[in-house]
């Protein structure tokens, strides 16, 4: 078996993740408490022994950086090989990376001296478990030049992916990128493996092109249909795409289920995470706990229901938390109420105030489109005064003396 | 200050916490929902700036090594400095076993040799307690002693497991009294000892004729004829080499969470981390006053409890005042009262452990489990419908079948055949 490296696209805005991303790139966005996204990338390599990888990334890659650190937490720091995390450089070109496919092709040199026979390209931000060995079993078995990972979606869901139609034997014979009416619901999952010189080759051909936009899915992929074979392996577990508001708190209430769509403590394919040394999570006499998860070192003396508390978080007596998702190191102080919110890291909810409030929905005056369903925002360290009150929909990211007292339903303080 | 060298005694069994140490040393028991003993020691080796360590294992190493592994937990892992464990070895003229604790660090005078401090500081791997061990050596070089050990008030009560130690206004030990039945002691000794190397050495060599404690043969003489100092201690500690002192010791840190203080962000207690999902609390679950660590799973009820990683409380069942370890799980409509359950444990559907009240202490362990609470061993399988009484005592590795299909009534010890033999040792 000949070797194969991992790259991880890790370098997008995910602008519609709003004021969570804000500080972060996408990938480095927290998960179901104490996870990040990217955890999810870099388990499935280590669980599939794949152990040579870069990440690509762009935008504040400080977060993840400190994330991913020496790869320790998912055995990832070898001798020979390990993770690396590649960022725009001075050198030849000095160019910012302009598209996932040129981000890939400044780095083209660091690639080839790998040597590896195969190249997997994945994203960083996509919640879903997978053994990435079937896949390359998969490449190899069809001689293929490139494999995509492929699923089915809802027909209404086709146009926010690539979607491809197949013949008999899995080649792919049509393949077009985010369009109205897909030729069919099997979409990309953004996981390609390339035979090394084809991806060699068509980076260095797409870069020559100045109508291209030097993006995997748009550009690169669509041109190798017909020419190369190119085929698709279904994949028919859990995958999700967490890229808006809404999706991030369906796909973090999931995880409430019973079952939940991943096991993430599977002993088979447990996905790790950089986050530790924390002591148990205190529950107090006074709490009272319902379909909730609890990181470590929270500490709970008020009402939980429907909710995530992350790591580090504390709910003070009388608080209610309820179907909310509390990101790590917040403080919900006495008697305050979340209703429907989520909270970036190290917020302060002051006494009595009350966040999610009211029966007005009105949609958010800046977003209307993706905050809509009553979900309110709070951006990372924002201290909400005790008593303040603050509707649905709403977006908080600055705390500007007074403004956040009241702040009506679809409002925006920022 | 300079780097002392660092032994950590961590050989030790105790006959007093039946079943959950028969696998293990009490360096390597599981403590607080998620470290084990001997994390406390090593984390305040890392917060003290310690960054040489040796541990002295004897007694069932296997997952005392495993946990300590690198020692990267505890900054105890770099291209020279670090953490060895030592073990027993083979030699060429001699071979021994550890015949005492002086013997051990005398097998392994290499090490002490080789360190470049003129400083030992000896550690007891079986205690609970956060120190600074920085002043401590401050004071022992700047009193000149050639030991100094670390001495705890009594407050009046009459230590009786351990040295006692006799001061005059100096501070300059005096006597020590081993496990004295008197009273009149105001201090005793915690283990805990930074000796001068050359005078350690010495004195190992002297004693190695036929004599092997650091306490006996090592401590008593220099105190006789040398300069020891006491170095007084008054922060948190626990000695929980007792099963009742173990199973109190946990259950303070829910009712008197200030005291141990393990989120203390200023002394971090540090342990090998299974990093785990956050714990799962369900629909009809109810949890509370209880430490509850990452990966469990509760579907019933837990109060006033302590759970380590990956606990399963199915629906319906009942963990009420009790210590479960990791990956144990709890099956529906089962009641733990007043238990300590060891890891991998599987507790069938609707047992009940620690029914009734205690009238008598356990049969064999009368001293140990006399306090009202049962424990059950490492990957022991209660069938279905099993009761339980209290100060019992059941072995690890028990399968369903070798599990009497009866009430188990207070005081009685279950045991596989082949295990009577260790069990009582």
């Amino acid at each position: 078996m000949g070797k194969n490296l991992v790259i991880i696209l890790a370098g997008g805005a995910g602008e519609r993740l709003l004021l969570l991303s804000e500080h972060r790139a996408k990938p480095a966005v927290p998960f179901c408490g104490s996870y990040r996204i990217i955890d999810f990338a870099l388990s499935n390599c280590a669980n599939s022994g794949l152990h040579d990888i870069f990440v690509l990334s762009q935008y504040r890659p400080h977060s993840l950086a400190r994330h991913i650190g020496s790869g320790r937490a998912w055995s990832l720091d070898r001798e020979d090989c390990g993770i690396v995390t590649l960022q725009p450089y001075v050198g030849t070109t000095s160019r910012w990376y302009s598209g996932n496919a040129d981000a890939v092709f400044q780095n083209l040199h660091f690639i080839e001296e790998r040597s590896a026979e195969n190249v997997l390209v994945l994203g960083g931000d996509h919640v879903y478990s997978m053994d990435y060995r079937k896949l390359l079993e998969f490449h190899r078995e069809k001689n293929a030049d490139l494999t995509v990972s492929v699923k089915q979606v809802k027909p209404q869901d086709t146009h926010k992916f690539g979607t491809c139609v197949l013949e008999g034997d899995g080649r792919i014979v049509d393949f077009v990128e985010k369009v109205k009416d897909a030729p069919s619901n099997l979409a990309s999952m953004g996981i390609y493996v390339f035979k090394s010189e084809l991806l060699s080759a068509s980076l260095t051909a797409d870069y020559q092109d100045p109508s291209s936009s030097h993006d995997f899915g748009r550009d690169i992929i669509p041109r190798l249909i017909g020419s190369h074979r190119v085929y698709a392996r279904e994949f028919d577990c859990y995958w999700e795409d967490v890229g808006t508001i809404n999706t991030y708190y369906e796909v973090n209430m999931k995880m409430l289920g019973s079952p939940p769509p991943i096991d993430l403590d599977s002993p088979e394919w447990r996905i790790r995470t950089n986050y530790g040394d924390l002591p148990p999570a205190m529950i107090s006499g006074s709490s009272s706990l319902s379909e909730a998860m609890i990181g470590e070192g929270a500490r709970v003396s008020g009402k939980v229901e429907h909710s995530l508390i992350g790591p580090e978080v504390t709910v003070e007596e009388g608080a209610v938390v309820r179907d909310s998702i509390i990101l790590p190191g917040c403080t919900i102080g006495r008697d305050a109420k979340v209703n429907l919110a989520i909270l970036d890291k190290h917020c302060r909810v002051g006494e009595g105030a009350r966040i999610g409030y009211g029966v007005d929905f009105t949609p958010n005056e800046a977003h209307p489109h993706v905050m809509q369903s009553g979900i309110t925002l709070v951006g990372r360290g924002i201290q909400i005064p005790p008593s303040a009150v603050i509707g649905r929909n709403c977006l908080v990211g600055s705390q500007k003396s007074g403004a956040l007292l009241h702040v009506p339903s679809g409002k925006s303080v920022l | 200050m300079e780097q002392p060298f660092t032994m950590i005694l961590a050989g030790g069994r105790s006959r007093h916490l039946p079943v959950l140490t028969s696998y293990r040393s009490i360096a390597a028991l599981p403590y607080g929902g998620k470290y084990r003993v001997i994390d406390f020691c090593l984390s305040n080796c890392m917060n003290s700036g310690i960054r040489d360590v040796g541990i002295l294992a004897q007694y069932n190493p296997t997952s005392l090594i495993s946990h300590i592994g690198n020692g990267a937990p505890w900054d105890l892992s770099g291209r020279r400095h670090g953490v060895v464990i030592l073990q027993p070895y083979r030699a060429r003229k001699e071979s021994n076993w550890y015949r005492g604790t002086a013997d051990a660090l005398w097998q392994n005078l290499r090490f002490l040799k080789n360190a470049s401090s003129e400083h030992v500081l000896v550690l007891s791997g079986d205690h609970i307690y956060k120190m600074d061990y920085r002043p401590l050596l401050e004071f022992h070089s700047q009193s000149g002693a050639d030991a100094t050990v670390v001495a705890r008030p009594t407050r009046g009560i009459v230590p009786r497991r351990y040295g006692a130690l006799v001061l005059d206004n100096e501070g300059v030990v005096r006597e020590l009294v081993e496990k004295p039945d008197t009273a009149g002691f105001d201090y005793f000794s915690l283990g805990i000892y930074v000796f001068k190397r050359d005078v350690l050495i010495e004195r190992l060599r002297i004693c190695m004729e036929k004599r092997f404690d650091l306490v006996f043969d090592v401590l008593m003489p220099l105190i006789e004829e040398a300069r020891v100092m006491a170095y007084q201690f008054e922060g948190f500690w626990a000695d929980v080499g007792w099963l009742e002192e173990y199973y109190r010791s946990s259950m303070e840190l829910i009712e008197k969470p200030g005291q141990a203080d393990l989120g203390d962000p200023a002394w971090p207690i540090c342990t090998r981390d299974p990093v785990r999902m956050p714990s799962y609390v369900g629909k009809s679950a109810s949890v509370e006053s209880s430490l509850v660590a990452g990966g469990c799973r509760i579907e019933g009820s837990v109060k006033a409890s302590i759970l380590f990683p990956g606990v399963r409380v199915e629906r319906g069942a009942t963990v009420e005042n009790s210590i479960v370890f990791s990956d144990t799980s709890v099956g529906e409509g089962a009641t733990l009262r007043s238990a300590i359950i060891d890891k991998e444990v599987s507790v069938g559907r609707g047992c009940f452990v620690g029914y009734g009240s205690p009238t008598c202490s356990n049969s064999h362990f009368p001293d140990s489990a006399s306090f009202g609470v049962s424990v059950i061993g490492k990957r022991t399988a209660i069938p279905d419908g099993v009761r339980v009484g209290r100060n019992c005592l059941i072995a690890a590795d028990l399968s369903e079948r070798e599990i009497p299909r009866r009430d188990i009534v207070c005081g009685e010890i279950i045991t596989g055949e082949s295990e009577w033999e260790r069990i009582l040792s």
